[in-house]
């Protein structure tokens, strides 16, 4: 097996509060390989910016990382100094925010703001040498070469998504994170830039970690899914293993609840489930067991462990995989 | 659903509205936005018809129209065949009473001093319905029907207290303690998680089920409006460009556009190509003269013709129209 691009064990972060540390991530393992793209996927305050936020070293000031490694190339990016994380950060790894569209300098030609990203981190680099390259990125998101010259306010929101994705690849980095890159889009847009994603993905064969809310939006665009809840990554396995056999009753759930096109609608009539919708950190039991149609009474007194359903597709349930 | 000869319950005809964008002192200086342009639909007693559109296509902007918070600049609304533009004072009382509305953010649509009793109450009180005991049940009735059981556990929280999908139902609970014969939904599930969406359009479809309640669900995702309604109106840039039964619409799609809207849809995993491609790759310039709107990006447009001119609602079959030069 060739080395992982990206391979994070044990990571577990924490954030102090009044009342202590409250975790939001928990023991999260996963790696990322060269041209292959993870997905993470849950709701909200799951944890999964968070992890996206340690992996480039812009954790809130009231994060701690409580243990865990995440080694890069070589490095491991928790314990690297402050300084070679800043070598490292939108060099070697970049992030797309969401909503970035929003953060781009008003008053300057977008040209200008994404030279000025590539000398910032290449100060060698020839005048020449820059335009070209930046003449490259928009070719890459599609933009028209005429449009360099325009000012932010002259493009529309998915347009300015795009620039915000040259930017986040003007120095070449070998690992990209995209964090809800296309929450606050239309569909028809949101496509655009999902595919413009997938090919320079492709074409420069980045390593990627996607994260998102959306499972269905996941399941276009990455080879690997990792379903996180409350903290804790509850599935790991490749696009097809997840989605084709969902083990864990969270991704069943996921899974069941995604509205699709088919010619029969899905069926609304069933009983709906409330309370529990926190996910509230548990202590000892496993956080599902509140929702979980499956829970028993080792659910409410004892995390699960990981349970192997193939090679690469496991799942943190003890009952995965076991009728139903 | 056949539904011919039955009087609707909710009309628009004609319905325009315009913006004046960048009024100042100094009068109207920027150029109008026409944000509904001659809107026509009926809903029909019992259905959940659904408005689909992108953001900026004017279906926020016809809810607004339907309960009165904003007025027409030309068309006639009605319910039940009366004229409900303009109510005033115990006529516009006895229609919200009758016409409710569930927001899209129920995380800005409660407020945060108010408690969930206090919530839900409030209607009641503003239409003086029963006493205190009376009110009480009927708080405690509203939030069962809504899916937050036990309500006394609920009654004395405050919002802050309630996940996305609380409030929600709390939302929907304040909508439906008056009883009300039609609801909107304004995309109630664009701020909530995936598997509480899917619990909430659950609810929506028992409103309708148990209580016979109309509903105009606004969305921006097809499969949502496939799923839960019954027939289906496409807005794009304030105008309607197809509406038919959910089923006609999504799945043999006619208008460019609604087909463009269906290959931009997440294919869930399968790597299919798309299917009907009537999107263009780079848009063409908008012509100055009268033209169907999604000419600049429409792949089938007809040069001379869509142009030219705007298409108008032209019926083809079982109710399904489509405004485009192509049928």
């Amino acid at each position: 097996m060739t080395p992982a691009l990206l391979e994070v064990n044990n990571l577990s972060i924490g954030y102090r509060t009044a009342g202590g540390i409250a975790m939001a991530v928990d023991d999260v393992s996963f790696r990322v390989d060269r041209g292959g793209s993870l997905g993470l996927v849950g709701e909200s305050g799951c944890g999964k910016t968070t992890i996206g936020m340690a992996l480039m070293g812009l954790l809130a000031p009231n994060a701690t990382i409580v243990s865990g490694q995440a080694r890069f190339e070589g490095e491991d990016l928790i314990a690297v100094s402050g300084e070679r994380m800043r070598q490292i950060r939108w060099r070697r790894i970049s992030m797309i925010f969401q909503a970035a569209m929003n953060a781009l300098n008003p008053v300057h030609r977008v040209q200008d703001q994404i030279s000025e990203a590539i000398i910032t981190h290449e100060p060698d680099l020839s005048g020449h040498a820059v335009a070209h390259r930046t003449r490259s990125l928009f070719d890459l998101v599609k933009i028209p070469e005429s449009r360099l010259q325009d000012y932010p306010h002259q493009f529309s929101g998915g347009m300015r998504q795009r620039v915000i994705i040259a930017m986040a690849l003007a120095c070449n980095p070998s690992l990209i994170i995209a964090d809800e890159p296309t929450t606050a889009l239309d569909v028809i847009v949101q496509n655009q830039i999902l595919s413009a994603i997938g090919t320079f993905q492709k074409e420069m064969n980045l390593g990627m970690i996607f994260i998102s809310h959306d499972l269905a939006v996941v399941a276009d665009v990455c080879t690997h899914i990792g379903v996180m809840y409350a903290g804790r990554m509850v599935e790991y396995g490749s696009r097809q293993e997840v989605l084709d056999c969902p083990g864990h009753p969270y991704t069943r759930m996921l899974v069941g609840s995604l509205l699709t096109l088919s010619d029969q609608p899905a069926d609304l009539s069933g009983i709906f489930v409330t309370n529990g919708e926190n996910g509230a950190a548990a202590t000892g039991g496993c956080p599902l067991n509140l929702i979980c149609p499956d829970a028993t009474v080792v659910c409410r007194r004892e995390q699960a462990g990981w349970v192997d359903l193939t090679g690469t597709h496991r799942v943190r349930c003890p009952y995965a995989g076991k009728g139903r | 659903m056949d539904t011919a000869g039955i009087a609707p319950l909710l009309s628009m005809t004609d319905v325009t509205k315009v913006y004046h964008a960048g009024q100042s002192l100094f009068g109207k200086t920027g150029s109008p936005v026409v944000a509904l342009d001659h809107i026509s639909l009926e809903i029909n007693p019992g259905e959940i018809f659904g408005l689909v559109g992108e953001s900026g296509s004017g279906k926020t902007t016809a809810s607004r129209l339907i309960v009165g918070l904003e007025t027409p600049d030309g068309g006639r609304i009605q319910l039940d065949g009366q004229n409900i533009v303009g109510l005033k004072g115990r006529a516009r009382l006895e229609f919200t009473k009758q016409v409710q509305v569930i927001f899209q953010d129920p995380y800005q649509s409660l407020n945060a001093h108010f408690s969930i009793f206090d919530t839900v109450c409030e209607p009641l009180i503003i239409h003086g319905l029963g006493d205190r005991v009376a009110r009480r049940v009927r708080v405690c009735e509203a939030l069962e029907t809504a899916g937050l059981t036990p309500p006394e556990m609920y009654l004395e929280r405050y919002p802050h207290q309630l996940s996305g999908g609380q409030r929600q139902r709390v939302a929907i609970a304040r909508a439906m303690v008056l009883e009300p014969r039609f609801l909107i939904a304004d995309e109630p599930t664009s701020m909530l998680d995936a598997s509480i969406s899917f619990q909430i359009f659950q609810l929506l479809n028992r409103l309708r089920e148990t209580f016979g309640v109309t509903m105009l669900f606004i969305t921006h995702s097809l499969a949502a409006a496939r799923n839960l309604c019954d027939r289906v109106g496409v807005i794009y840039r304030g105008r309607l460009v197809e509406q038919g039964s959910a089923q006609e619409t999504i799945m043999h799609p006619r208008h460019p556009y609604t087909k463009a809207l269906l290959d931009a849809h997440p294919r869930f995993g399968s790597s299919g190509h798309r299917r009907f491609g009537t999107l263009l790759l780079t848009e063409r310039p908008r012509p100055s003269t009268d033209h169907c709107l999604f000419y600049p990006r429409c792949g089938l447009a007809v040069d001379n013709t869509c142009n030219l001119q705007a298409p108008t609602l032209k019926t083809l079959d079982a109710g399904h129209r489509v405004s485009c030069f192509l049928f």
